[in-house]
């Protein structure tokens, strides 16, 4: 084995860096004392989880060639020991050297164990062979277990980084803390072991950063609860952080990857949930262990709705405010996502939202769930929409939903509100029929273009021009006497777009009427020109 | 240049585009409207007003100031500490002190001297002043992306055309070389067949949760928000609440809208496809599950044209050459990206487009493009329907990435078929008293 280019990297990066960051492998790995071979013993589970199909064989690699974890004799040593013990496996060679990777020298292994690896030199360039060896090996139905820094390797090799579904990007929690981990697949046969869904543990844990980590591509089983104050007040926190898996596995071709974060401290392989766990994901990986591999539609999916409708969501947004994590309500955004197109699902969450309204909630909650009943409100929230119209503060977010939910339900609690509402609450429910196209509401708003607020006015005038029809044709006219010379503009406007609709709606005469009527003196030549052009276009359109 | 006399040379255009077709139509054009008297006399100069002078917006008004041909009198932000460091610099650039200030762009819409504006303010604040600008009679550089919602990109553009605004958006790739010769390459079939063409734009990043805090000294808090649902000021960046609100959704669609005006666009211009857009669009964003930002910082769609093209969006990282736009063809392909090209066979480049091939419309100078075209009433090099069409695609994308699933887009109609939830998203709410 050849140390020195190991050593003369190390060297350049001292150069580099001002600090020496890793510590440079030993020639030997250390031989465990007694006491700590008897605690790893003593902690083992004494069977498989389930028998072996055949005698299984595994590869222990641990070359570094970076940081070199001194936990790696330790993991090496608990390896053999748990195939000893339970008769899973084997571990029939423990090697640092990379000619193992060959088609032919792999042949002999069921599954490989990364242990601790560290930037391992995997070059589709410059070691193809290799590359191809360990790829053909576990996409033809072999295992690959990864422990700890097996997620810090194939910096050249991003088909190697992508099998691995994480690289390395800090560790913002480190050996020294104790960090809080939940367990996200209770159910889940790998996670039999762990008999509290939320745990503390002292280790170093690894950033895991889209989009090379994604619950898309890997069934994450268990990971960083960032809910946790100590777990999240990390100094080098960043947003994406706040999913950190710990475990997780994925199907390679024919083959499976197991990887768990745990595995920088001696003491995890001295911890028999730890390593209870480790026996069924390496069993996995061998191909004995069947277990799912991806969430189950039936399963996780409605899990996660459920989990996130009925008093949990509405705890959740009542608890939010400006200015905090909101965390809880991406989860609450991820669900409804995933119910799209499920109207019973979105019925649901719908209900829970609403109760939000109706709580004591602060601006921030409700705001938050109008934002959502904006995408998925139904008839079914128009009535609680319809009570926040006329209060001026809440008024904006009740419209952010309401204006976006169709059918006649939305428009009578519009159009009912404008009546009573006053001030900037007015104005905004006569936009939001504007926006709408609201037909019915046309004669009410006419009544508005002469008022003495001139943004009510104003408002008022832009809303018939995108309304249409005889009502705003009528408002407008009158408007023409009654508005300011600045709003004059607005109105001639709104008219050109009445016109413009009429066209399309197939009442060219009307519309010419319209374009005549602003080609006169007195109007703006801007306005006189666009009527001739609409005029135009009318004729045209009439010849086709 | 006089703002009635450029009206009239406009009516004079569009009246003699009425002599066919029009029958019955009783108009009158006055003989000065056609010029008698001599009353169309181009002054030297274009008088232009710059609302919003933030970082992009002081970089275009620095741009006219350096332009024989335009003076600017006015300068209107939200936000006190731009307003004076701007007029300080315009009326530096002069040496007098008349460079006026307005807090709210209404009154300076108000203005009958002013001829032109320059337009640099938040995508969420980009579409209210444009079409009151264009009822105003102004003639308008306004910044990409057209508008936060297609919705909103549709009635600027079609009250623009409505009144016979001159428009330049900016995206000022269109006038640089290499730009222009990559899409004439492709244009002229120097790669066949176009098949696929891959966009790379930048990829974003998250931010924290910074608490809430009094808005800075001098920042109209409330009109920044303008039409945006109301929320209180936290200072997420050292310049808060300028540039950084790119990475909010309420405010921009982040690196993806941002850069459609630059990327999607200019392959839209080598495809020619300028007047048209994508039938079917599919894709998956990364979105920070925390912190204040929330546009994703990763993304990925493909969008399907009616000719068969299939265009990939995606973040720089998720590309094989990056960031710029490439044109894949039967015969090889064609790379462009700022400051660099490249294409296959690598001697492609170097090939001349002749006078008899399809010639792209020519500039080499953004904001001296739209000066020329304010004087000459011709169109510009980046008119308000492409544009539209360009922030379309990016839109398009951020909806299909939030909805997770394929959708279907008319682009004659410019809608969805058949999808209401989709239809929803293509415009946005306004907070009270604001509205198109």
């Amino acid at each position: 084995m050849v140390r020195s280019r190991v050593i003369a990297a190390m060297l350049l990066a001292g150069f580099c860096l001002s600090t020496a960051l890793w510590a440079e492998s030993p020639k030997e790995l250390r031989q465990l004392k007694d006491e700590e071979i008897a605690k790893i013993k003593a902690a083992m589970p004494d069977k498989p989880v389930v028998k072996p199909e055949k005698a299984r064989k595994m590869l222990v690699f641990w070359r570094c060639e970076t940081f070199f974890h001194t936990v790696i004799p330790v993991a090496n040593e608990a390896l053999k020991i748990m195939g000893d013990k339970t008769g899973a496996f084997q571990v029939t060679v423990v090697t640092d050297d990379y000619s193992v990777f060959n088609a032919d020298a792999l042949k002999q292994f069921d599954a490989i164990c990364l242990n601790n690896t560290t930037s391992l030199k995997f070059d589709p360039e410059k070691t193809p062979e290799q590359c191809k060896a360990l790829m053909d090996f576990v996409k033809s139905g072999k295992g690959l277990i990864g422990i700890h820094a097996a997620a810090d390797n194939f910096y050249q090799w991003p088909e190697g980084m992508e099998m691995m579904g994480n690289k390395f990007s800090g560790h913002p929690w480190t050996a020294g803390g104790t960090w809080a981990f939940k367990v996200d697949e209770p159910d889940h046969p790998l996670m039999a072991p762990f008999k509290d869904q939320e745990f503390k543990l002292s280790d170093e844990i690894y950033r895991t950063e889209p989009p090379l980590y994604s619950r898309d591509k890997q069934y994450v089983l268990m990971s960083l609860d960032t809910s946790d104050p100590t777990t999240r007040n990390v100094r080098e926190w960043k947003a994406s952080d706040v999913d950190t898996g710990i475990t997780w596995i994925k199907e390679v071709g024919k083959g499976r990857l197991f990887y768990c974060s745990f595995g920088h401290n001696d003491a995890i392989f001295m911890n028999p949930t730890l390593l209870a766990h480790y026996l069924r994901g390496i069993q996995f990986a061998m191909g004995d262990f069947k277990v799912p591999t991806k969430p189950t539609g039936s399963g996780k999916g409605q899990d996660m709705a459920q989990g996130q409708t009925g008093n949990t969501l509405v705890e959740k947004v009542k608890a939010y405010d400006f200015g905090q994590s909101r965390a809880a309500l991406t989860e609450i955004s991820d669900a409804i996502r995933k119910a799209y197109g499920q109207p019973d699902e979105l019925k649901k969450f719908e209900a829970s939202l609403l109760e939000v309204l109706k709580s004591d909630a602060k601006y921030a909650g409700k705001q938050y769930a109008c934002r959502e009943l904006s995408i998925i409100g139904t008839e079914q929230s128009v009535p609680v929409l319809a009570t926040m119209l006329t209060n001026e503060e809440y008024s904006d977010m009740a419209r952010y939903a309401l204006e976006r939910i169709p059918g006649q339900a939305a428009d009578k609690a519009l159009l009912g509100a404008m009546g009573k509402a006053t001030g900037k609450a007015k104005i905004g429910i006569v936009n939001s029929l504007g926006e709408r196209g609201t037909k019915p509401a046309a004669a009410e708003i006419a009544k508005l273009v002469g008022n003495s607020d001139k943004q009510l006015a104003g408002a008022a005038i832009c809303a018939l021009g995108k309304i249409g029809g005889p009502d705003a044709l009528a408002g407008l006219n009158s408007a023409l006497g009654s508005a300011p010379d600045a709003q004059k503009m607005l109105v001639y406007d709104a008219l050109l777009k009445v016109a413009d609709q009429m066209v399309a709606g197939g009442d060219k005469t009307g519309a010419q009427r319209i374009y005549v009527s602003l080609n006169k003196e007195g109007v703006p030549q801007l306005v006189r020109t666009a009527a001739i052009k609409g005029m135009v276009r009318s004729t045209q359109s009439g010849s086709k | 240049m006089n703002r009635i006399i450029q009206s009239r040379r406009q009516f004079l255009r569009n009246a003699a585009g009425l002599s066919i077709g029009v029958v019955g139509f009783p108009y009158v054009v006055r003989s000065t409207a056609l010029g008698a008297g001599g009353a169309v006399v181009p002054s030297e100069r274009i008088v232009m007003g710059c609302i919003g002078v933030g970082s992009q917006g002081s970089g275009n008004m620095n741009g006219f100031l350096s332009k024989k041909d335009a003076q600017v009198v006015a300068v209107c932000d939200v936000d006190k500490r731009n307003l004076s460091r701007a007029k300080d610099t315009v009326d530096k650039k002069y040496g007098d002190s008349g460079c006026a200030t307005y807090s709210d762009f209404r009154e300076l819409l108000a203005r009958g001297d002013v001829d032109a504006l320059s337009l640099a303010m938040p995508d969420h604040w980009h579409s209210i002043p444009v079409v009151l600008g264009a009822q105003a009679g102004k003639d308008m550089y306004g910044e990409k992306p057209l508008a936060r919602t297609i919705h909103e990109a549709k009635v600027m553009r079609d009250t623009v055309n409505r009144y016979g605004r001159i428009w330049q958006t900016g995206s000022w790739q269109r006038s640089v070389a290499n730009f222009h010769h990559g899409c004439e390459l492709v244009r002229n079939g120097r790669i066949g067949k176009i098949t696929r063409v891959e966009v790379g734009l930048p990829t974003g990043g998250g931010g924290g949760n910074p608490p809430v805090s009094e808005p800075p000294e001098g920042l109209d808090w409330d009109f920044w928000l303008g039409p945006a649902l109301w929320r209180p000021f936290r200072q997420y960046s050292d310049r808060a609440p300028h540039w950084d609100w790119r990475w909010i959704m309420d405010y921009s669609g982040g690196q993806l809208t941002d850069w459609a005006g630059h990327h999607i666009d200019i392959a839209h211009w080598g495809l020619g496809l300028d007047d048209t857009g994508p039938v079917e669009i599919e894709g998956k964003g990364v979105y920070p599950k925390d912190g204040i930002y929330d546009v994703p910082t990763e993304y990925k769609f493909t969008c399907k044209y009616a000719n068969g093209v299939e265009m990939v969006v995606a973040n720089d990282r998720q590309v094989p050459k990056g960031m710029g736009t490439v044109w894949y063809g039967e015969k090889g392909w064609v790379h462009v990206d700022r400051g660099r090209q490249a294409t296959n066979p690598p001697e492609l480049w170097n090939e001349t487009i002749g006078p008899n091939e399809d010639r792209l419309y020519e500039s080499r100078d953004h904001q001296q493009n739209f000066l020329d075209c304010v004087k000459s009433r011709q169109k510009t090099i980046a008119p308000i329907e492409t544009a539209c069409r360009s922030i379309t695609v990016g839109l398009l994308g951020e909806i299909a990435m939030l909805l997770e699933r394929k959708i279907r887009w008319d682009p004659e109609k410019e809608q969805f078929a058949n999808d209401d939830e989709a239809n929803r998203l293509l415009s946005r709410p306004m907070r009270a008293p604001w509205h198109l």
